[in-house]
């Protein structure tokens, strides 16, 4: 499998503030990859480049071979780009939106077959600002879809949405990589990005801290089993960090995360210290590492932030 | 169909279906003739029936609307709502999508214009004797001089509040100093200069000489450097600040 997304000491600077620094990175065609980081971090600004929304200071970018710096806007025509769904006029018809992105590319699919894909067929002749959020989401999807691209850029694609929603859009997606496409995603759900990606990018600060498979990202870490509780008594920082189980401690406020190989040992010594030592310790809990730990231990910050 | 074709009939069924900008392009203007046309009729400003002046002052009223007003407002609307971020995405060129917008507010520019015409004659008699091509042509002069204004103070504002507040706070200067409603001589003196200095009054002015004195190009021409400057001064304000975003 070829490289859909090559980027090079991709640079972008607003004055003094370096955006982003220096970033280089391969998206593999077919994979659907996730670029996660809190805000500023330079995430958007470097999707916004590759889609060629903006130009980079330094850096080449190819997207399917082509040379998007050159800014003559044949990656286009590659290219399908769901952005949040109010980004269309109110009073067209769904119908009408569609046919109209069509016409703007060289090849597209037939607007009937997108709209039963996308389950928009009843509602093809309804007014934009009639549809429900979870409409034009799909709405939003099926447009980024017109022109077949062989690179996909998500924004968000569940945000407000409801479970079963949610849920079903995931199935499309997976659906989407099954015929071969390439998907960039940008989400601030963890098990968003635990779920679809196979591959996921840390950024902070304008650069790319970690890239990797979600499940190797959790182990490279140490952070496995991850048991969970909060406390308010200023002695329990010191008192946990030194057990010998703990591979990691992670402090958010008053909630203490305890990263270990061995939750059964240290949680039987977490219980004897709680009972020897009168201390103030609630809604204690055991799970496995998910990618929010990572991004918490490299970070410092939570995904939702 | 081509591409410029197809954006003409969207932007033409989005004007449509936007009821409020339909009715200040279209009904608003009709209600002012029909309202000044009541009042003044009888009345005889220079000799002339009142309604010769009154009906181009009106038009010119209904082309700062279509080309200004509506324009601006359109423009913030679909920026601030990300539309214009949606479609830089798409291989659309910017100025295939410019084209269609700005052709659509030429072409209701031209169906108000019909329509206060055949109301003015119809209702109150008005004449309007003269050359058609030269009325046509200095229309449409008028008619980009506020495109362009349009398209400036739209860079001006964030939304499409603004904008409209904007381009209301335009409007009626222009409309009152530009003697769109009475003559100029019942503008004081003093604020003469600014008069002149405004492409409206010229518009007016201009329009006015074709269909109440049959005016030929020589005449009329007098009236062009003032619109042809505010043309030439707002189209390179707008292609330096114009906002995509």
């Amino acid at each position: 499998m070829g490289a859909a997304v090559e980027v090079k000491d991709l640079t972008k600077k607003y004055g003094t503030l370096v955006a982003v620094d220096s970033v280089t990175f391969t998206i593999r065609e077919g994979e659907i990859f996730g670029l996660l980081g809190p805000n500023g971090a330079g995430k958007t600004t470097t999707i916004e480049m590759i889609e060629g929304l903006r130009k980079p200071d330094t850096g080449s970018i190819r997207v399917c071979g082509i040379d998007v710096t050159k800014g003559d806007g044949k990656v286009k025509e590659a290219i399908g780009v769901q952005l949040q769904s109010t980004s269309v006029y109110d009073k067209v018809k769904v119908v009408e939106v569609i046919d109209l992105f069509s016409g703007y590319y060289h090849k597209s699919l037939r607007t009937d077959q997108i709209l039963q894909q996308m389950s928009l067929n009843e509602k093809r002749n309804s007014f934009v600002e009639s549809l429900s959020g979870g409409q034009k989401q799909r709405l939003a999807l099926a447009l980024a879809l017109v022109n077949d691209p062989k690179v996909l850029f998500l924004d968000e694609p569940t945000t407000a949405l409801d479970p079963q929603a949610r849920r079903a859009t995931w199935d499309i997606i997976e659906g989407l990589r099954e015929k071969g496409k390439t998907i960039i995603l940008n989400t601030h759900y963890m098990e968003e990005a635990e779920r679809l990606c196979d591959r996921v990018g840390i950024m902070d600060h304008g650069q790319i801290i970690a890239m990797d498979t979600p499940s190797n990202l959790i182990s490279k870490q140490n952070l496995d089993s991850a048991l969970e509780f909060t406390s308010s008594s200023t002695t329990s920082k010191g008192l946990f960090e030194g057990l010998p189980w703990v591979n990691k401690m992670t402090q958010d406020g008053e909630k203490f995360i305890l990263h270990t190989k061995e939750a059964l040992p240290l949680l039987v010594e977490i219980v004897r210290l709680y009972q020897q030592k009168q201390l103030d310790l609630t809604n204690i809990s055991v799970r496995a590492a998910t990618l929010e730990d990572v991004f918490l231990d490299l970070t410092g910050r939570s995904l939702r932030e | 169909m081509s591409i410029l074709l197809r954006q003409i009939r969207l932007e033409s069924n989005l004007l449509i279906r936007d009821k409020r900008s339909l009715f200040s392009t279209l009904v608003f203007p009709v209600i002012m003739i029909l309202i000044f046309g009541a009042v003044f009729s009888g009345q005889s400003w220079d000799g002339i029936p009142a309604i010769n002046y009154l009906l181009p002052g009106i038009i010119v009223m209904s082309v700062m609307m279509a080309c200004m007003n509506n324009n601006a407002v359109k423009i913030t609307n679909d920026r601030e709502k990300g539309i214009y971020r949606r479609l830089s995405l798409t291989p659309l060129k910017r100025q295939t999508l410019l084209a269609g917008h700005v052709f659509v507010r030429y072409l209701i520019m031209l169906v108000s214009t019909a329509l206060l015409i055949a109301i003015g004659v119809s209702v109150f008699e008005a004449q309007v004797g003269g050359n058609y091509l030269l009325f046509w042509l200095v229309l449409t002069l008028g008619a980009f001089v506020f495109i362009a204004l349009g398209f400036v103070l739209s860079s001006a504002v964030k939304n499409s509040n603004s904008a409209n507040a904007l381009c209301t706070a335009v409007l009626f200067p222009f409309m009152f100093l530009g003697a769109s409603f009475w003559p100029l001589d019942q503008i004081p003196l003093s604020l003469r200069p600014l008069c002149e200095a405004l492409p409206a009054l010229h518009l007016n002015t201009a329009l006015r000489v074709i269909v109440v004195q049959q005016a030929s190009l020589s005449v009329v021409w007098h009236e062009f450097p003032v619109m042809l400057g505010w043309l030439a001064a707002c189209s390179i304000l707008a292609v330096k600040f114009f906002k995509w975003e």
